[in-house]
């Protein structure tokens, strides 16, 4: 082989330049790479830190359960339960028929639909949502391939009362958002604040580990107790649809209130509708008609006129006014309705035989008396010009205009509750003013917010808005109504023990602006027991068929509801055995004949 | 008999420091990927372990060897490489992998016949150069088959395709055609030719030409050609001055691609910091000293080419790795020597290293003017 020659001297010199050179060159590149380090790691670091970090973290939301709605005594009405969706990655599925032979039993699908998703081209489908746990475990015992049960972030918001209080309590739409009633006035309360998870993750946002990680819990809503009795509720519900059916009716409307506070205990509208499944109900069905909706009251609105007569002092208890049947008024001729207590025959009547007959003229005449001041005054004063701030969304005045313009015989009727339209829940509101001796409440319909650790959030007490009457006025004025019952267009509405008051109503119904003849409103407000006033109960029938009288139509389903309401409060009656008898619990053909006349009598 | 000299100390120290923070950084940049790969944090931990140890032994004993010795086999070592380069193209040899056939797969074991062929390339040349009195300054007789022996290199790494390694190819034999003496009009020349060539092929393909120029303007498209960039300088960028801390790496976790390949070196900034970015280029450089100052110690002109195209190889090697992880550099895939996760290289590289230790010792002379063929130790 041939040896490695040796440099020789002058070769070397050459060599050793070119090599130095070489490092130079090295070093040269070197030390530019050093500058570009320092640039892109301190100079630009941050910037590029920053950077690296947003796309290095990934926030997840972490729902928050939505609180409940549950009844004064706890019952639930709106709740929010896991659930859980089945969903398929058709190409990961193995054989197809199979497993749908498998699944479409448990999900109550036709096995032909689960085979078709089985096979869809689609990377991802829902075979079903919201299930319950049962079909989660069934279906996750299954283990199939390609099959996967997961929970629902939000769960599924139910309605375990259905259509009960159903246009009270709302509904939400399927981001959980309440869209009507409590849910929709609570909905802030209700949903909490949704929480977060920040963390650090893989580029497949996956957790790294040992990677920071920021919890912001999610903080569950607060459960809203209602004033609302579910118990009553469903009373109300059940009389005012046997009502309406009975009578073939548009619809109607209940309300159960506590005189002295304003609480509602139940709150009724027909139609309504099944919060479950409320896409099912035309959207006029989830109105809140009691609140939404002014309608011309009628007569019983002559407590207005009554209250304003006596309290003003302009009418006296014992001023007369001539008994006529027919009044000519700004060019028309008022009416009394010919219902069998016509005021011909009589010399004259006092305000309260104009109440207690629903003589309109008389009702009229004393309009006309007091003025359109003192009129409209004590309208204001009842809160019928403005919401009653009850705590549910699209709430409504009433229509009462200014007495600028109330021309021609529009004060006239006004006294007897035509020409003017307030809501349910504000007639209500004023039959108990008279009941609790003259305080205008706030409707009350929520009693706390409840955090989830059962602390009271906020506690919802009794508001008086204003004092409307004296208590002279409002005893003088419930006498009044105490003397409809006894002798006038409620005569033989009874309920064994108990002492009655109330008002019937028979209005012709404005639709579109125009009265309608053959469409009445019939409906009564009554207040028990008369004799230590603490409920107000309102019935409002539409349209009924067949026949329209308040007293008729409307005074039954007062009844029915005020034995329930009664006895649920555990007001007893005067006369226990009889009552007890009345309600079934003890029969006797003797007892009950005795006890009724009895009851009569006491009346 | 004069004995042969110990070898070059901070050589062999430069070496050990390099190959234990590749072994570390290996380890942390892959354990990510490799627990979701193969549910093995260590796994290629391990594998890196390996090919370490057995290119410790190859270092040793290339150290131990008279490296004339090989000077006789630089020209079959050579044509073994080029046969190997071609083999590897074959379909059903060449095992292909991201879209390139570079590697021989025997059961677990991957051989990459471009690492090899660099280091038969520098010893060809060397071989070659070393022949002749006046090393390359006669193109005839040494710069025609220097250029006839890369160009076939580079065809066949290019075939693969591997651009980096080929670009490694031109530069290596680039300067050790300097450093053999060719005369700088030829040299001149022939960046001349080469340079508008690469050029011109480069930019006949749109999709070559974004992908080659997207170091220029990365954030043009993010997700697309400018996503290898941007990421590295994440890395980079997150690092500061003293960096994450070791393991710490966030772009790691599957953001950075080849994290543990060819951009180990944007981890190393990332969990060292600038700090611990510059010691790697400052020991690059150490190398690079030590290794053209073994040249020019050595008093024979093969070993003299021989540790200056080892050093040239090595240290371009990691020059360009560092330019394309900064961005400074078109995106051309080289592995960072000693560092970088892949067994043939770490291998080849240490072998190298070995030889230029070997270098260092200088050779056995007998006291006599007379050569001594034999020894007895070394």
């Amino acid at each position: 082989m041939r040896r490695s020659a040796k440099i020789k001297e002058g070769e070397r010199g050459r060599l050793r330049g070119r090599s130095l050179l070489l490092f130079w060159a090295f070093f040269a590149v070197g030390a530019l790479l050093l500058a570009r380090l320092y640039v892109v790691q301190l100079k630009d670091g941050a910037g590029l830190a920053a950077k690296a970090s947003e796309e290095q973290v990934a926030t997840f939301t972490v729902n928050a359960r939505r609180g409940d709605i549950v009844d004064r005594f706890g019952t639930v009405f709106a709740t929010t339960l896991p659930s859980y969706s089945i969903a398929v990655r058709p190409h990961s599925v193995v054989h197809g028929s199979a497993e749908a032979a498998q699944l479409a039993p448990l999900l109550g699908e036709p096995v032909r639909d689960v085979v078709a998703a089985m096979r869809s081209t689609q990377p991802f489908l829902y075979l079903a949502r919201n299930q319950p746990k049962q079909v989660y475990q069934a279906v996750s015992a299954l283990s199939l391939p390609g099959v996967e049960a997961d929970a629902e972030p939000m769960g599924r918001r139910v309605a375990p009362q259905s259509e009960v209080g159903s246009t009270v309590v709302g509904f939400t739409g399927v981001d959980d958002q309440g869209l009507a009633g409590v849910e929709y006035q609570f909905n802030e309360e209700l949903a909490g604040h949704a929480g977060s998870v920040t963390e650090e993750t893989d580029a497949a946002v996956r957790p790294i580990p040992f990677g920071r990680r920021i919890v912001d819990p999610a903080q569950p809503g607060d459960t809203v107790v209602l004033t609302i009795d579910r118990t009553l509720q469903f009373d109300a519900d059940q009389i005012l649809h046997a009502t309406v059916q009975r009578y073939s009716a548009q619809g109607g409307s209940i309300i159960v209130m506590r005189a002295r506070t304003g609480e509602v205990l139940a709150l009724a509208n027909a139609p309504d509708f099944d919060p479950n499944r409320y896409d099912r109900s035309p959207a006029a069905a989830w109105r809140n008609q009691a609140i939404t909706d002014p309608y011309e009251p009628g007569s019983t609105f002559k407590l207005i006129m009554a209250t304003a007569a006596l309290d003003s002092g302009k009418v006296s208890i014992d001023d007369t006014f001539p008994a006529v049947d027919e009044l000519h008024v700004g060019g028309r001729i008022i009416h009394n309705a010919d219902d069998g207590l016509l005021a011909s025959g009589h010399a004259d009547e006092t305000v309260d035989d104009i109440v207690t007959f629903s003589h309109n003229v008389g009702a009229a005449e004393v309009a006309m008396r007091l003025g359109k001041q003192t009129m409209f005054d004590y309208i204001r004063r009842f809160g019928f010009d403005e919401p009653t701030g009850i705590d549910l969304p699209g709430e409504s005045a009433g229509i009462v205009g200014t007495p600028d313009d109330w021309w021609g015989s529009r004060l006239a009727t006004i006294g007897f509750g035509q020409g003017v339209s307030v809501t349910p829940l504000s007639l209500a509101r004023a039959y108990a003013a008279v009941a609790n001796g003259g305080d205008l409440m706030r409707p009350l319909l929520v009693r706390y917010l409840v955090a989830p650790d059962s602390h009271i959030v906020r506690s919802y007490e009794p508001q008086t808005v204003r004092r409307v009457m004296a208590p002279q006025t409002a005893a003088a004025v419930l006498a009044i109504l105490r003397d409809v019952v006894r002798r006038g267009t409620a005569k033989g509405l009874s309920l064994p023990g108990y002492a009655l008051a109330g008002k019937t109503g028979t209005a012709q119904m404005v639709i579109d602006g125009q009265y309608v003849p053959g469409a009445y409103t019939a409906s009564f407000v009554g207040i028990v027991p008369a004799d230590n006033p603490q409920y107000v109960i309102l019935v409002k029938i539409d349209r009924p068929e067949g026949a329209y009288y308040g007293s008729v139509v409307a005074a039954p389903a007062f009844l029915a509801l005020a034995r329930k309401v009664l006895w649920r409060e555990g007001v007893l009656p005067k006369t226990p055995s009889a009552a007890l008898d009345g309600v079934g619990v003890r029969g006797g053909r003797t007892a009950a004949g005795e006890t009724t006349g009895e009851t009569r009598n006491q009346l | 008999m004069i004995e042969r000299r110990a070898p070059d100390a901070l050589l062999l120290i430069v070496t050990g420091l390099l190959t234990g923070i590749g072994i570390v950084m290996v380890f942390s940049a892959s354990s990510a990927v490799a627990y979701t790969q193969f549910h093995d944090s260590a796994y290629y931990l391990k594998r890196e372990l390996l090919w370490a140890a057995i290119g410790i032994v190859a270092l040793v004993a290339a150290m131990r060897l008279d490296y004339t010795r090989i000077r006789p086999l630089t020209i079959a070592i050579f044509i073994v490489a080029v046969v190997l380069l071609a083999a590897v193209l074959v379909p059903g040899l060449g095992f292909m992998e991201g879209g390139a056939r570079r590697w021989f797969a025997l059961g677990p074991i991957t051989f990459e016949p471009s690492e090899f062929g660099k280091l038969a390339l520098v010893l060809f040349l060397a071989g070659l150069f070393a022949s002749r009195h006046d090393g390359a300054a006669s193109f005839p007789r040494a710069g025609f088959w220097a250029l006839a022996a890369v160009g076939a290199c580079f065809v066949l790494v290019m075939r693969e395709p591997d651009l980096g390694t080929a670009t490694i190819y031109l530069l290596t034999t680039f300067v050790m055609l300097f450093v053999a003496g060719a005369p700088l009009l030829q040299l001149a020349l022939e960046v001349a030719i080469a340079v508008p060539a690469l050029v011109g092929y480069i930019t006949a393909s749109h999709y070559r030409r974004v992908r080659f120029l997207a170091f220029l303007h990365p954030w043009n498209d993010p997700k697309g050609t400018g996503y290898h960039i941007i990421q590295s300088l994440y890395a980079l960028g997150s690092g500061g001055l003293f960096g994450l801390g070791l393991g710490q790496s966030r772009q790691k976790f599957g953001y950075l691609p080849a994290q543990h390949t060819d951009f180990i070196f944007a981890i190393i900034g990332e969990e060292l910091g600038f700090v611990g970015a510059a010691a790697v280029v400052l020991l690059f450089l150490i190398f690079a000293y030590r290794g053209i100052r073994i040249a020019m110690r050595c008093e024979d002109r093969f070993g003299f080419y021989l540790a200056a195209g080892l050093t040239a190889a090595i240290a371009l090697q990691a020059l360009m790795n560092i330019g394309v992880v900064t961005a400074s550099w078109p995106v051309t895939g080289v592995p960072l020597p000693f560092i970088s996760y892949g067994g043939t290289s770490l291998v080849i590289t240490l072998f190298s290293v070995g030889l230029l230790a070997s270098i260092s010792r200088g050779q056995r002379r007998a006291a006599s003017a007379l050569p001594a063929r034999r020894r007895k130790v070394s």
